[in-house]
């Protein structure tokens, strides 16, 4: 349970990650970066538009449900789940590559 | 026998059963801790969502979103993001390192006894600040349905806690947790197509609400001073109706609330439990469709409760009780008195196991982490280094113990808190902490343990400094939520000070090849 001593190295001085390594997270991170992107600019969209522009957001789509009710308590909720949706499914299709890749099936 | 004690009997002769049933399990730390590692994503994905959607969730969304209306179901928007970004960034990763507790991470990233003690005080006080609320919650649930003291029901949810983590471990919780997180969902699903059945559709119960203007008829008898109480529909269906001062303050809450998940210790040990990556980012999926479902229903009922209220109020068609409780009742009240208008005393008795099922799920979570925290990482690697398995599996109950005691104190302490700040802070604090942490100790390899320790530091003073000073700061900064300044300030102290630091691990390389390996060689 006692921490190994490994020591610090400079930064400068690290060795690059291995090709795999780098590629994994260099995949992974761009579409978590990019989903991510596309989640927090409608998030913030609608919050900036309620204050910026009241007269779009106050639009009735049908009863009472206006845009900016229903971007706020219907869409996205279900972005969430699309967004997350969407991470694993990228995700399947990297692993299934990699199998191929690797010849495993 | 009344169904809400017929029900609540139900739910603890469950978890009794649950607890006892897998009780042989809790004998080794991995199974104590991480529950052998052995959840699928049904399972785990249910318990994640057990431990995210608290009672705070159950019942007190439907009843902001009473309150203030838009305002409210903002506050929901920004409670909803979290545990996607979790799901993008974290999970997989998480699961690779493969650890026990959340200071192992930092422990084993940095080989730094330090930075794993500072992660402890900072697991305590987030789980502390989190817990507060729930058991308040708890305790006033009871009083509220059963008529008990506060202090006796600060004392029986601790005591269930202690025995319900203490004896099951990490297998009995989760599984507890699963299930009760079917119970709640279950109560919104009835409530959900009890409404849908009287005919309460989504647009025209909110026509209805937004035209009200004026005041509520007979509200007067149970209002403050007697007046009758005044709604406003215009005001309730729009920003800035009863919460939100100005766009920065909403800017803020959607940052420290959508990163604060990122940094909730109870949230990020649940992804220790499952086999392998691919379980913990499935598991991550099927949490956030369940909360997602979750929170719109919560949202809709709300609505329906302000429809009832009004409209029965007009109509003269309300109980005195029913009347009493949404005028009197408090937030926490909205979905019991829906409950009862819709479905009667059955479906009432529902709601009040559903809320008890919140309040012990939440809790049990964080009754994990801290346990893992004082039993895992003081004991084993500061107290006693050279322990035995069993001297390991002790510790983690005794821990149960003494966090049950510290949070039956913290329970008896805020009867009269403001519980917003409590939430804000553990939020706040957790975004400020251990989100820049995680995120970039997983992707950054130049973060190093002074830029770590730093961070950490200068999140957690701020985020107290801004939330407990709040007065002190000019008018246009104060904020339910500091985010906006704090979780940017910790990720800059970050980064700055490991930049002039620049003297990372000498085997950050394993690491990042550890917790990013392919999934087809793991």
């Amino acid at each position: 349970m006692a921490i190994e001593k490994v020591g610090t190295i400079n930064y400068k001085d690290l060795p690059p990650l291995d090709a795999e390594t780098a590629a994994t997270m260099n995949e992974e991170l761009k579409i978590s970066v990019i989903l991510t992107i596309i989640y927090y600019a409608f998030l913030l969209g609608v919050t900036v538009l309620n204050y910026t522009s009241p007269g779009l957001m106050k639009t009735v789509l049908w009863g009472g449900m206006t845009v900016t009710w229903f971007a706020t308590s219907v869409v996205s909720l279900f972005m969430a789940s699309f967004i997350a949706w969407l991470h694993v499914f990228y995700y399947q299709k990297r692993v299934l590559q990699n199998s191929k890749n690797q010849g495993v099936v | 026998m009344e169904p809400k004690y017929l029900f609540t009997l139900i739910l603890l002769g469950t978890i009794i059963v649950i607890t006892y049933a897998t009780k042989k399990y809790a004998t080794s730390t991995v199974e104590f801790y991480v529950g052998g590692r052995s959840f699928g994503w049904l399972m785990n994905g249910s318990a994640i969502a057990g431990d995210y959607l608290s009672a705070a969730t159950f019942l007190g969304l439907a009843g902001l979103t009473f309150a203030l209306g838009y305002d409210g179901i903002f506050y929901t928007f920004c409670f909803s993001v979290g545990l996607t970004i979790l799901a993008l960034f974290i999970a997989g990763p998480l699961r690779k390192f493969g650890k026990f507790t959340v200071p192992d991470f930092l422990a084993e990233r940095f080989h730094s006894p330090s930075a794993r003690l500072f992660a402890v005080v900072v697991v305590l006080a987030i789980s502390g600040f989190y817990a507060a609320p729930q058991i308040l919650g708890g305790a006033q649930i009871l009083q509220l349905f059963f008529g008990t003291s506060y202090e006796a029901g600060v004392i029986m949810i601790v005591v269930v806690m202690i025995f319900y983590v203490g004896v099951g471990g990490m297998k009995g919780t989760t599984i507890n947790q699963a299930v009760e997180i079917w119970i709640r969902f279950g109560a919104f699903l009835i409530l959900f197509a009890g409404a849908i059945y009287a005919g309460l559709h989504y647009g025209k119960i909110l026509e209805l609400v937004q035209n009200w203007t004026g005041a509520v008829p007979g509200s007067g008898a149970y209002a403050k001073g007697g007046a009758d109480i005044v709604a406003n529909g215009a005001k309730w269906s729009y920003v800035g109706g009863g919460m939100f001062k100005s766009l920065t303050e909403c800017i803020s809450m959607v940052i420290g609330l959508s990163l604060g998940t990122l940094g909730l210790p109870h949230i990020l040990l649940r992804f220790y439990t499952n086999p392998n990556a691919k379980e913990a980012r499935y598991s991550a999926l099927f949490a956030i469709v369940i909360a997602s479902v979750f929170f719109t229903l919560a949202l809709y009922l709300g609505t329906v409760g302000r429809y009832l209220f009004l409209e029965g109020a007009k109509a003269g068609t309300l109980t005195p009780v029913d009347f009493k409780a949404f005028v009197t009742g408090g937030m926490n009240m909205v979905i019991p008195t829906v409950a009862d208008i819709i479905g009667g005393k059955w479906l009432l008795g529902i709601v009040v196991a559903g809320a008890f099922a919140a309040v012990f799920s939440n809790l049990s979570g964080l009754f994990i982490a801290c346990s893992g925290a004082l039993g895992h990482d003081l004991y084993t690697h500061f107290i006693n280094k050279t322990s035995s398995e069993k001297q390991r599996v002790v510790a983690g109950k005794v821990s149960v113990v003494i966090i049950g005691v510290i949070y039956g104190i913290l329970g008896l302490l805020v009867e009269k808190a403001a519980i917003g700040h409590l939430v804000g802070l553990a939020f706040n604090v957790a975004a400020s902490t251990f989100a820049p942490i995680f995120l970039m100790g997983v992707w950054w390899r130049g973060m190093t343990e002074k830029g770590a320790i730093w961070g950490m530091v200068m999140g957690l003073a701020s985020s107290l400094y801004m939330i407990f000073f709040v007065t002190t700061l000019p008018v246009w900064m104060q904020w339910r939520i500091p985010g906006l300044v704090t979780v940017p300030l910790a990720f800059l102290t970050v980064y700055i000070v490991s930049k002039i630091d620049g003297q990372v691990p000498a085997d950050v390389n394993k690491f990042m090849k550890q917790i990013h390996s392919s999934d087809v060689k793991a």
